[in-house]
């Protein structure tokens, strides 16, 4: 048990060295002149001497890959090349938008995907079966962020059910936790409450529908494959109920591959927030990638990188973790 | 691991499920393939024609789609933008299977320091949300599509790795490649010639289902602008361009997606026959 838990722990921190370790050798080894871009296009080669002087890429590679590195143990994740900022603190603000964005998108994904799969698995070619077959498929086959501009063209523009951009209309709630709803709600302000809850439902929609296969295919064929267990066919037999057999014998033993498959969605909302936050204007890490990509500003991009690589390691961590919680069969190896 | 087989609709001893899969599938191929080789058939117009006078106009019958923000045709765009989609996803996907092969295969053969380092590296490669990582990489190398398909191909190669390693496990303890070792074949012998024809099934089914996601993928990097750059008429590019018009042409907005869900949902279909007919083949 004990050695299980260690051998995850320090998997995830070897992958995490590898992790910063790819950053780096992008921003730093890749570009083909990271000073031309800073220094502008009419800059002379003193210019660009000067602007990779002041950046410190004239130093040996070994030496910026330590200040790298030691500069992210310390949470400093260096200067952005456009805005000449500390990029730490600009994450930072953007990061509560981001993580709302996903946790309500992930926390809709797991309960309609995983319920939805059950369903389907339990329902077998029925009606319901074929619709939500359906609507998965479609799903998958659209890009993000296309589904995301054609809820925001008809449902928020044409018909003006939502709001077509950005995070909230009112004034927001005084920062407690970054995530506005939840603020809103610690304030007693249920106005803002109510008004930011609505923005979040189309990206929200957007995010989940992107990967809704995924969720719900997974959960069906893992139930479909623990039901033709003996154990089953005993509790049938015995006269339980169908419910009892699906929720109380089959899902308990079919969740390990569902929680896998969870952990690794994350990182796929973590990633497609970056085209919804383009799409609905949400001040999120995703716009600020996206701005950082206009201009080339290595830093900035590698530290996003970094960051929702480190987020996506740190959940498959946890999953990892909770099998032994889960499931005992894990916790006796 | 195979789901419970369904009973098959039979009729006089046809299987009449599987062959309406197989029409499907082939003739899907057939009409992308067309419109792939042959765009100037589906779209006669020139999709970089400009016309000042006939911007953002609705769809009509000279103009399937309607036209765009520089009055060109959206139709014809479209249909030249999915020769570029596709054609590059395939690419991409190819790329990736055959990097994937020869690493994964590589690591099951030899096991041992060489299994590690590889599999070692796959795993830093897949701890990145693959769409992060892709952004990454194709900004480190400056925008455009040849930088998207170097992207995207290192992204999507460690989960052939992995498959195949896993698959060259298991078969290399089969006594056909007992008997070839014993013979004296070379390992990368055994690899091509006794393996390999054991992996393509699978490997088939994976890279068909694997060009719709790589269409997906690319459009997103071209919507961020790191794609293809303008005027060439890609998906991804298209919609972005699209998104500054959104409250004024619904078309422009709406129509080119269809595409890309329609060539996305014909890889699901292609790969879905693929996948039964590996199944009727050997189970």
């Amino acid at each position: 048990m004990t050695y299980y838990l260690l051998r995850r722990l320090v998997g995830a921190v070897a992958v995490l060295f590898g992790v910063v370790t790819g950053t780096f050798v992008l921003s730093h080894v890749v570009p083909s002149c990271p000073a031309c871009a800073v220094a502008g296009l009419r800059a002379g080669p003193e210019q660009i001497k000067a602007a990779a002087h002041s950046l410190g890429l004239d130093r040996p590679v070994w030496d910026q890959y330590a200040t790298y590195i030691s500069g992210l143990v310390h949470g400093d994740f260096g200067t952005s090349y456009a805005s000449r900022q500390p990029i730490g603190p600009a994450i930072l603000t953007a990061l509560p938008a981001t993580l709302e964005l996903v946790f309500y998108s992930f926390v809709v994904y797991a309960l309609l995907g995983v319920g939805l799969g059950l369903v389907w698995a339990w329902r077998g070619n029925r009606f319901e079966s074929w619709i939500i077959r359906l609507v998965s498929m479609l799903g998958t086959a659209m890009p993000v962020f296309w589904f995301a501009m054609v809820l925001q063209l008809w449902l928020a523009s044409r018909v003006g059910w939502f709001p077509i951009t950005g995070r909230m209309q009112l004034d927001p709630p005084p920062t407690i936790t970054g995530f506005y709803t939840v603020d809103s709600l610690l304030t007693g302000n249920f106005a803002a409450f109510g008004d930011s809850a609505w923005h979040l439902v189309l990206p929200v929609t957007a995010l989940v529908m992107w990967q809704f296969a995924v969720a719900t295919r997974l959960t069906e064929r893992s139930v479909i494959e623990e039901m033709r267990m003996p154990y089953v066919r005993t509790a049938i037999a015995k006269g339980a109920s169908t419910r009892r057999v699906l929720l109380g014998h089959v899902f308990r033993n079919a969740i390990n591959p569902v929680l896998t498959m969870l952990g690794l969605q994350f990182g796929w909302l973590l990633g497609g927030t970056v085209l919804v936050e383009v799409v609905f204007s949400w001040p999120g890490i995703g716009i600020y990638m996206y701005n950082a990509l206009q201009t080339f500003d290595f830093p900035a991009i590698m530290a996003v990188t970094v960051v929702v690589t480190l987020g996506f390691v740190v959940v498959n961590l946890i999953v990892d973790l909770l099998y032994p919680v889960i499931d005992p069969r894990i916790r006796a190896t | 691991m195979a789901a419970p087989a369904l009973p098959a609709r039979r009729m006089s001893g046809i299987d009449l499920a599987g062959l309406g899969r197989r029409w499907g599938a082939l003739v899907l191929v057939a009409v992308w393939l067309l419109i792939v080789l042959l765009p100037g058939i589906a779209a006669p117009q020139d999709p970089l024609a400009l016309n000042t006078s006939n911007t953002l106009a609705p769809p009509s019958a000279h103009h399937f789609f309607g036209t765009d923000e520089a009055g060109r045709d959206l139709w014809a765009r479209c249909v030249w933008g999915v020769r570029y989609s596709l054609g590059i996803a395939v690419l991409i996907v190819i790329g990736a299977a055959v990097i994937g092969t020869v690493i994964g295969g590589v690591a099951g053969l030899f096991r041992g320091p060489i299994d590690t380092v590889l599999m070692r590296t796959t795993d830093v490669f897949l701890a990145f949300p693959y769409l992060i990582l892709a952004i990454a990489i194709a900004s480190a190398v400056g925008p455009g599509l040849t930088t998207v398909v170097v992207a995207l191909t290192a992204v999507w190669w460690p989960g052939y790795a992995r498959m195949v390693r896993g698959q060259v496990l298991a078969l290399k303890e089969l006594p056909f490649v007992e008997g070839a070792r014993a013979a004296g074949t070379s390992t990368f012998a055994i690899l091509y010639r006794h393996l390999l024809p054991h992996l393509l099934p699978q490997l088939s089914a994976r890279i068909s289902m694997d060009v719709g996601y790589a269409v997906l993928a690319l459009t997103g990097l071209s919507f961020l602008g790191l794609g293809a750059q303008p005027p060439t008429p890609e998906l991804g590019a298209i919609i972005a361009d699209a998104h500054s018009h959104l409250l004024v042409a619904w078309w422009y907005t709406t129509l080119p997606g269809l595409f890309v869900l329609a060539a996305v949902l014909s890889a699901m279909v292609v790969s879905d026959w693929l996948e039964a007919r590996n199944k009727s083949r050997f189970a």
